[in-house]
């Protein structure tokens, strides 16, 4: 067995002292600044990379790694506790998680998220060792019309999270694709909206609408009913801090699922732990009995995208890992940390570098091992924090949501610009908008303009590309399915109330 | 605490001890934490490199040089900030070929200008583009590159990382002087568009020995020749496009700038510092690696005249092409 004697090599390099020592550095750093809401990997990365010029290359890269997916493992924490999504891949971790912490059952939420995500790391470690070199010919199949068909299946999809009314979250996405048509326009370079800012010519940064939206919104309205006396945020008793038999048994599909979805999508380059995570989160909600329950705390809702995202975050390695190419800024910075050390990322790695891959790939399990131990105890501390008075905690969050937004790009008027989305997104509460479908359009839409101009381009103008590729072909009758099963029961619905007419 | 944060607080921490330690006098310059405006985002090829310097400028300037990020609007927002900042050699620019060259022929009004707000300090590193075509383009030389692209000139494509950045003014210059047609397909950064050159969707690019190294050992990509007035260290046996008659000099470059008005005093110090951190010979081999060329023997004097060439030549190649960003 080829896999065995990988594993072993891997493993031999992985569990020297040093190495799970500079492993649990990472992930428990990872877990910090993916709890704290705004500072993401990509800073604490950039900024460790001079830090670990001086530690060997294996070590180094272990490390590196786990901040990375011990920030998916935080970043869950931040999302359920005080629905501040710091990541895209844990926007829809918010939806049932803080619904689930509001019910008093956040110890559940968070200990399912560790479970599922401890799950989902060691099968997408497997997948990893086992059909990394498969997977990544997949990832360079995907052209622009491959990504564009599947942006279209994602935006339709995204109508599908919403749990009210549709025109709402169809508006909502579409104001989100607006919100993302901000900045310098990729295929023309001309600016769009930016107001002559010269602040805005990239754009609006996620960490910026996500912490406005959710972040101060939801503070706002929070403190409004506070002087109405009729607060009641998310303390109705701590409650039981571990999952019960019950939520197990609900559980265990959604997790596989999502681990199976998040492994796949997570190869994509641009955006694939997030499509992994919020594409479970629709399957979850197609597939469930009882739909009602979406939105008011169903733990499938957390157990599910929290596999995926985690399974995606490993697996967003294997593009790294077996052809030297970055599917992320995170993975940018692990090609310079290698690139640094003096290795060439590429194919030649995996045999002139053995034990730096393997154990690369190895101390992925250990690391996910190591964070399952950290977070469980973990849980009992972080629920404690709810019952933490709502007037002391929210200047707390205020504060970090200012440092977090101000570290992304050092600028002042990112801070100003989170407080105008701050009352956005009270008035979205108080107009009963959805505010998750807004940021799958903000995310979502530049990318499928771009992917869309950028095909067109390359077919000198010829639209039946879309069609013509097989791939794309079948993401877009993905897409067309989806709209036929989201119209055809209100159809049946309206036809009933006709004829009761 | 944010780790930058962290960091300025124990480089005051550092400075604090230093100046009881040593009772330097105030008004000797530096005399507190010197600030670099970099304008891309932490861990970008030009901050990686500029962080390899930091060790060597603090033992030369005696103070501590801290990297500020300041990405955004293809680095006008760092040169804005600094452009406006107190002369007084405190806060500084890492410049590039965007900020003092490009820009300026792009966009119609910029907050500064390039060579009235600035004193030029030292030129210190040159980033090389190489030309990498998809291996299913019969060429491995321009020459070759060139017939083929002449042959059918509506079938060729290539990427870049935007419309206006280096790597697009590069494949638009090398247009120009090899008189040969192709699409210019752009990309959100460089990433994305090398991993459409391996698939094969475009056929050739412009891009740092960084970023096609890998692909280029691995044979996902043939390598054809350098952008450069002079081979480079990363592959010396790969032939400038001069050599083989197309000069094409597209490269990008690290150069300090520092507001107008510092004094030339402070300016020299700098430039020394800069100099002298930049052309380590114990860095050598790791700038390599991330396709950094240091420059020696370029001050002030030799920068201000550079930014000039620069200017006009991408004045010459956005005029030439028409391209235009509002």
């Amino acid at each position: 067995m080829e896999l065995l004697e990988h594993l072993q090599v891997g493993f031999a390099s992985a569990l020297t002292w040093s190495n799970v020592l500079y492993c649990f550095a990472g992930v428990t750093l990872g877990t910090l600044v993916g709890v704290l809401p705004g500072i993401g990997p990509v800073a604490t990365i950039a900024m460790l990379l001079p830090i670990t010029y001086g530690l060997p290359p294996t070590a180094a890269l272990i490390m590196l790694a786990g901040i990375y997916y011990g920030a998916q493992y935080g970043g869950s924490t931040a999302a359920i506790l005080v629905n501040l999504p710091g990541e895209s891949s844990s926007l829809v971790t918010c939806i049932d998680g803080h619904a689930m912490a509001k019910n008093g059952r956040a110890g559940a939420a968070l200990g399912i998220a560790a479970i599922g995500s401890f799950f989902a790391g060691t099968v997408a470690t497997l997948v990893i060792a086992a059909a990394a070199a498969p997977l990544a010919e997949l990832a360079l199949k995907f052209g622009p019309a491959e990504y564009f068909s599947l942006m279209v299946l994602g935006l339709i999809a995204a109508v599908v999270l919403a749990q009210g009314d549709i025109l709402k979250a169809v508006a909502m996405t579409l104001l989100g694709l607006l919100l993302g048509l901000v900045g310098i326009d990729v295929n023309s370079g001309e600016e769009r909206f930016t107001f002559g800012m010269p602040q805005l010519a990239d754009g609006i940064s996620f960490v910026v609408i996500s912490m406005g939206i959710f972040g101060l919104g939801e503070i706002i309205y929070n403190l409004e009913r506070e002087r109405q006396k009729s607060r009641e945020v998310a303390i109705r008793g701590v409650g039981r801090v571990l999952p019960t038999r019950e939520d197990y048994a609900r559980s265990w599909k959604p997790v596989l699922r999502g681990t199976t979805l998040g492994t796949v999508l997570g190869v994509l380059p641009g955006g694939g732990a997030m499509l992994g995570s919020f594409t479970s989160y629709m399957v979850e909600k197609r597939l469930a009995r009882d739909r009602s329950r979406f939105g008011k705390g169903a733990i499938e809702g957390v157990a599910g995208p929290e596999s995926a995202n985690n399974a995606g975050a490993q697996t967003s390695f294997i593009p790294l890992l077996v052809m030297g190419l970055p599917s992320n800024a995170v993975m940018a910075l692990m090609i310079g940390a290698m690139m640094i050390h003096g290795i060439v990322p590429g194919p030649q790695v995996m045999g002139e570098r053995p034990e730096l891959f393997w154990g690369l790939i190895a101390s992925m399990w250990i690391g996910n091992a190591l964070l399952l131990l950290l977070n469980l105890p973990l849980i009992g501390v972080w629920v404690r924090l709810l019952a933490v008075p709502y007037r002391m905690l929210y200047p707390a969050i205020l504060l970090l949501c200012c440092i977090g937004v101000f570290s992304v790009n050092n600028s002042l008027f990112d801070v100003l610009l989170m407080v105008g989305f701050g009352f956005l997104g009270y008035l979205f509460i108080r107009l009963r908008c959805e505010p998750a479908p807004l940021l799958l359009g903000f995310v979502l839409g530049p990318m499928m303009e771009e992917n869309l101009r950028r095909a067109m381009l390359l077919s000198r103008g010829d639209a039946t590309v879309f069609f013509t590729r097989p791939l794309s072909l079948t993401l877009l009758l993905m897409a067309l399915a989806l709209v036929l099963v989201m119209v055809l029961p209100s159809i049946r619905a309206t036809r009933e109330v006709a004829f009761q007419d | 605490m944010n780790i930058v944060q962290l960091f300025r607080a124990a480089a005051l921490a550092l400075l604090a001890v230093s100046a009881v330690a040593h009772g330097q006098a105030p008004a000797a310059y530096p005399n507190q934490p010197i600030h670099l405006l970099v304008p891309f985002s932490a861990g970008g090829g030009q901050d990686i490199f500029v962080r390899q310097l930091l060790p060597r400028l603090q033992e030369r300037l005696g103070q501590p040089v801290v990297v500020e990020n300041r990405p955004g609007a293809s680095g006008n927002i760092a040169a804005e900030a600094v452009a406006r900042a107190v002369p007084d050699g405190y806060t500084l620019l890492l410049g590039t070929a965007a900020t003092h060259g490009m820009n300026q022929a792009l966009q119609p009004v910029l907050p500064f200008d390039a060579q009235k707000s600035f004193e030029p300090v030292a030129h210190i590193a040159d980033v090389p583009l190489v030309l990498v075509v998809h291996p299913s383009v019969p060429a491995s030389n321009v020459d070759e590159l060139v017939s083929w692209l002449k042959a059918d000139p509506g079938r060729a494509t290539y990427g870049s990382s935007g419309t206006g950045a280096p790597l697009h003014l590069a494949g638009e210059l090398f247009k120009r002087v090899a008189g040969v047609e192709a699409l210019h397909v752009p990309y959100k950064g460089s990433a994305p568009a090398i991993v459409d050159l391996i698939a094969g969707r475009i056929h050739f690019m412009f891009d740092t020995f960084a970023a096609t190294n890998p692909h280029v050992r691995s044979g996902a990509l043939r390598r054809i020749g350098v952008a450069a007035p002079r081979r480079a260290r990363g592959d010396p046996d790969l032939p400038t496009l001069g050599e083989q008659g197309y000069a094409v000099d597209a490269y990008s470059w690290s150069a300090v700038f520092a507001p107008a008005g510092t004094p030339p005093a402070v300016v020299a110090r700098l430039a020394d510092a800069f100099a002298v951190a930049a052309n380590d010979p114990a860095l050598g081999p790791k700038l390599g690696e991330i396709g950094f060329e240091p420059v020696s023997g370029s001050g002030p004097d030799e920068l201000r005249a550079f930014v000039a060439s620069e200017l006009k030549k991408w004045a010459d190649v956005v005029r030439a092409a028409d391209i235009k960003r509002e």
